[in-house]
């Protein structure tokens, strides 16, 4: 008898997770995804405070060697260190990544809310155009940019910034749209409060969660084209390490050593596959339709 | 079906315009005097005035945007600042080389990731799925100038098996095929393993329906029953998604022509940067917009045939 309340606190093996109390399993490529990011954001994180060399720092008589111990990852053809440069590249594919997907997700929610809450010429003016937009290749953009404004990281920043407006505006219409029949919407309207409070504390909360989802992905995106247009001689300029202009200048010297060029395209898609993974993750553990399928 | 023409050619058009606009604000976006940067500020005052009549900075904007819309209505893109040739002529130069690296590219990423999807789908959840899986991610996240420099680094360098860049015209065919060998299987590989990842999804949802499972009891080969009945009923997405991924394989393309140092629309495009020759640039950008709207159109209009529920809504 003693031991018959302790069996029927017991739920059975089949009951899920979070009924019993625990937090959901987060799905494998979530965890993996948020594993890589973590790395390159405390890589990037620790290159602001410590590197183990100076990255720009040239040394004739060290170029183009192996990983060794003073040089773990190499050497390039200036003998500046590989490890210091990859260190510095992380955090200029972070910084820039962030800004272009901050300027499209900033952009694209403001035409998107609004749109969704204006409705009538507006609405429809924005989203054709965007649509519209949305057919122009970021690369396009970025070659237009640096033709105008000479080639440099805020001309990539800014045109992959433009590339992703359409998919942040259209999703956070939708989000209103939705959010606009609710009837906690419906609620704080008829309690008279100004539309700026309902969209700031009632819809914008509410539409973050895919919005942020997206950020993510585009994130991936973002880290990709600056790392193209970086190669092309078009993003971040010498001195500022990046990982695409690391492969630009190690292209040359590769049949020498094949190191400079080995690293930074491991960094790039390292980067780009925690991005991917984690925003799939997120997309799939924010759906409960999802979860569990593969 | 015509009110699904009419509004998808709508939006082709629309889309072409803005394209344009775009192209021809590019100009009004450099700071200062574009003649002056051009030139140089050693520049003489004729010369410096005479550039300015040419680009036509001497009128309002919007003049200057109608004007040139109307030349590139007659196919007039101008004459470039760089080489002094008409820009029409140094694109279609170009293209020899551009599109048939994008149209094979094209083809073998919907061979290779039709055949590979099958195959994954045809072993779902066993090792040649997770590994054909484990190829299509790696494929999609790999940067494709990465992979050529690996590629080079390989099959050139290493092994001698194919040449490392260049172009030596098509006046040699084989020897044309063989310069694009790699350029061709660098650009193919992302799109290849995106087509894997939908071929496997589109298959696994047609391999559920019930006319598979008849087709199962009659007693059709499983081979038969994946090649013969599903991949047919799998390939509408497929179709669509080639022609989307058009637009990525002429943008990828500029940046694997540079990687192999193929003389096609990427290093022309590239030069024109570097000159600031900003008619050749806009006319190279406003020509791949085209290509990219005009595909793009195509695929609308095929997937409204291929599927008549699209048209209908």
């Amino acid at each position: 008898m003693a031991g018959a309340p302790a069996q029927s606190r017991r739920l059975p093996a089949t009951t899920p997770a979070s009924a019993r109390g625990a937090a959901p399993r987060l799905p494998p490529g979530l965890r993996v995804g948020g594993g890589l990011v973590t790395l390159v954001v405390l890589v990037a994180a620790v290159s602001l405070v410590w590197l183990p060399q100076d990255p720009d720092a040239a040394h004739f008589l060290e170029r183009l060697r192996p990983p060794a111990p003073a040089h773990p990852l190499g050497t390039d053809h200036f003998g500046r260190d590989l490890l210091a440069r990859m260190m510095a590249g992380a955090r200029n594919a972070l910084w820039v990544g962030l800004v272009a997907v901050g300027i499209g997700l900033s952009a694209g929610v403001t035409i998107g809310v609004v749109a969704g809450f204006a409705g009538g010429l507006f609405d429809r003016t924005a989203m054709l155009l965007l649509d519209a937009l949305y057919a122009f290749p970021a690369l396009l953009l970025a070659l237009l940019l640096a033709t105008a404004w000479r080639p440099g990281a805020t001309s990539s920043m800014v045109a992959v910034g433009i590339a992703v407006v359409p998919i942040f505006a259209r999703l956070a219409r939708a989000g209103v749209l939705t959010a606009k029949a609710q009837p906690y919407v419906e609620a704080a309207r008829a309690l008279g409060a100004p539309g700026r409070r309902i969209v700031f504390r009632h819809v914008l909360p509410n539409i973050m969660g895919p919005i942020i989802i997206q950020a993510t992905l585009a994130m991936a995106a973002a880290v990709l084209i600056e790392a193209a247009l970086s190669y092309l001689g078009l993003g971040t300029q010498p001195p500022t390490a990046s990982w695409g202009r690391m492969l630009r200048e190690a292209q040359s010297f590769m049949f020498l050593s094949p190191y400079p060029a080995l690293w930074p395209g491991l960094g790039i898609a390292v980067t780009v596959l925690g991005f991917n993974l984690m925003g799939d993750g997120l997309r799939d553990w924010a759906d409960p339709r999802r979860r569990g399928r593969r | 079906m015509a009110p699904f023409v009419a509004q998808r050619l709508g939006g082709a058009v629309l889309t072409l315009l803005l394209a344009t606009v775009l192209v021809f604000s590019a100009l009004l976006l450099v700071p200062g005097d574009p003649a002056q940067t051009i030139l140089g500020l050693e520049a003489s005052p004729d010369a410096l005035g005479a550039l300015r009549r040419t680009l036509g900075l001497d009128r309002p904007p919007v003049r200057r945007y109608v004007e040139w819309l109307g030349r590139v209505a007659r196919a007039d893109l101008g004459t470039s600042i760089r080489y002094g040739r008409p820009v029409g002529e140094l694109i279609r130069a170009r293209l020899g080389v551009t599109l048939p690296l994008v149209i094979l590219s094209m083809l073998a990423a919907g061979l290779i990731g039709t055949l590979l999807g099958a195959i994954a789908a045809r072993h779902e959840g066993r090792p040649l799925d997770l590994g054909v899986s484990g190829f299509a991610l790696t494929g999609l996240v790999l940067p494709s100038f990465w992979v050529g420099l690996m590629l080079i680094l390989f099959f050139s360098a290493q092994m001698r098996w194919l040449p490392s860049g260049g172009f030596p015209g098509w006046g040699d065919p084989r020897a044309a095929l063989v310069h694009l060998t790699l350029p061709v299987v660098t650009l193919a590989l992302a799109r290849a393993a995106l087509m894997t990842r939908i071929v496997r999804g589109s298959l696994l949802d047609v391999l559920h329906e019930d006319y598979i499972r008849t087709a199962r009891a009659k007693g059709v080969a499983e081979r038969g029953v994946v090649y013969g009945h599903a991949l047919r009923n799998a390939a509408i997405p497929v179709v669509t998604v080639l022609g989307l991924e058009f637009a990525q394989l002429l943008t990828a393309g500029v940046v694997v022509e540079s990687v192999f140092a193929l003389p096609g629309l990427g290093s022309l495009v590239l030069t024109g940067i570097e000159a600031r020759d900003y008619t050749l640039v806009q006319g190279v950008v406003l020509v791949l917009a085209a290509m990219i709207v005009g595909l793009n159109l195509l695929t609308d209009l095929a997937y409204g045939l291929l599927d008549p529920r699209i048209a209908s809504r």
